[in-house]
């Protein structure tokens, strides 16, 4: 009986060990971006807007968005700046979106390494085509929740 | 690594061969048991980036229960594409073991059974560099040697056997439990050691000792 017990015992650790073996791999989102959606100002619920182009003053030469229909953005941040600002383009009218923020470094896991998160302080834009812009969730972290909310 | 895999199974197949032959014993109390771990430098010898020195103290309090001290030392390091990872230190495992075999003839000191652990381990860690790129470019930075605290708990199964008079040779398989650790969430540790390397659930690890006893009373 106790060799059948220890037997028994001893698969039972070796299955736990064999659970907890780890993939080798980073399988978590990493970066944080700021999640901005659109909403017409009288409306109650957001909407597509079309013909966006985004990119970061500075970064004119890169697009983050080229003149695409969507719902929702994810804007970048960098993690040794305090404040950014990027350029939203609604056809031809340009609005300029300042980001202030404070970064935050945490350890995700031994496959992904370190990543930045940060919380909004304030948002600034002029007004061509955004009439507001208020934050929703100032917590900047990895996924694709709402973060700030543009009425036009 | 082929090599160690095939050590360590020859050793796990004697160690079980050897108590499987004998009679099941009266194991009596006073005997202090003093070895090493002996997997931690072997596998340093195939892989530098890990070193685990590790004692293994017991005392045997009756035939089934015996008290265990693990003093040990360890030192990690790693290094991917997007950051550098260093710890080391002391660690110190204590608990109880049970042994599983019912007594029955003439004294001896085989084991086969099941342990519990409380492990502390005391630590520096350091990540020298590390790096994040993303649309605005690439970002190095470095978090500074820190001395860390870690609280965990192990359980564990295994075998020894009696190969000469007195000296023993054994293996374990034990699974380790994080409850807590000083650095917080931003600079969790990759590694602590006594306990390995850190994540979710249970950590998994084997050990491979060679124990001597010594008999504190004559006739033991």
């Amino acid at each position: 009986m106790p060799g059948r017990l220890l037997f028994v015992i001893t698969l039972l650790i070796f299955t736990g060990i064999l659970a907890g073996c780890s993939s080798g791999s980073c399988d978590e989102p990493t970066e944080s971006m700021v999640n901005m959606t659109f909403r017409l100002t009288d409306a109650e619920t957001n909407s597509s807007i079309d013909s966006i182009t985004v990119f970061g003053i500075g970064m004119e030469e890169e697009l983050i968005y080229d003149t695409v229909k969507t719902k929702q953005i994810s804007l970048p941040l960098y993690p040794d700046a305090n404040s950014l600002q990027f350029v939203i383009r609604r056809g031809y009218r340009d609005d300029t979106l300042t980001i202030e923020y404070e970064s935050e470094i945490r350890f995700i896991s031994k496959e992904c390494g370190y990543a930045f998160f940060y919380q909004v302080i304030n948002i600034y834009n002029s007004h061509n085509w955004i009439n507001n812009t208020i934050i929703i969730n100032p917590d900047i972290s990895p996924g694709d929740e709402e973060n700030i909310r543009t009425f036009f | 690594m082929k090599r160690i895999s095939v050590l360590f199974f020859s050793l796990f197949i004697l160690s079980s061969y050897s108590w499987s032959q004998e009679a099941d014993s009266i194991v009596a109390g006073g005997v202090v048991g003093i070895g090493i771990e002996i997997s931690g430098p072997i596998i340093y010898a195939s892989d530098s980036s890990v070193l685990n020195l590790e004692g293994y103290i017991s005392y045997r309090l009756n035939q089934k229960y015996y008290v265990i001290v693990e003093p040990g030392i360890a030192t990690y390091s790693y290094s991917q594409y997007n950051y550098d990872y260093s710890s080391g230190g002391f660690f110190i495992r204590a608990g109880f073991d049970m042994n599983l075999l019912k007594p029955k003839v003439k004294p001896g000191n085989h084991f086969a059974g099941l342990g519990v652990r409380y492990g502390l381990s005391l630590f520096n860690q350091e990540t020298p560099w590390a790096t994040s790129t993303n649309y605005w470019g690439s970002y190095d930075f470095s978090i500074e040697k820190r001395f860390v605290h870690a609280h965990f708990i192990e359980i564990s199964g295994g075998v020894k056997a009696e190969i000469f008079r007195n000296i023993l040779i054994g293996w374990s398989a034990r699974a380790r439990l994080l409850l807590y650790q000083s650095a917080g969430k931003a600079n969790k540790p990759v590694y602590i050691p006594g306990m390995g390397e850190t994540g979710r659930g249970l950590k998994p690890s084997f050990s491979y000792h060679i124990i001597w006893l010594i008999p504190l009373k004559k006739g033991l």
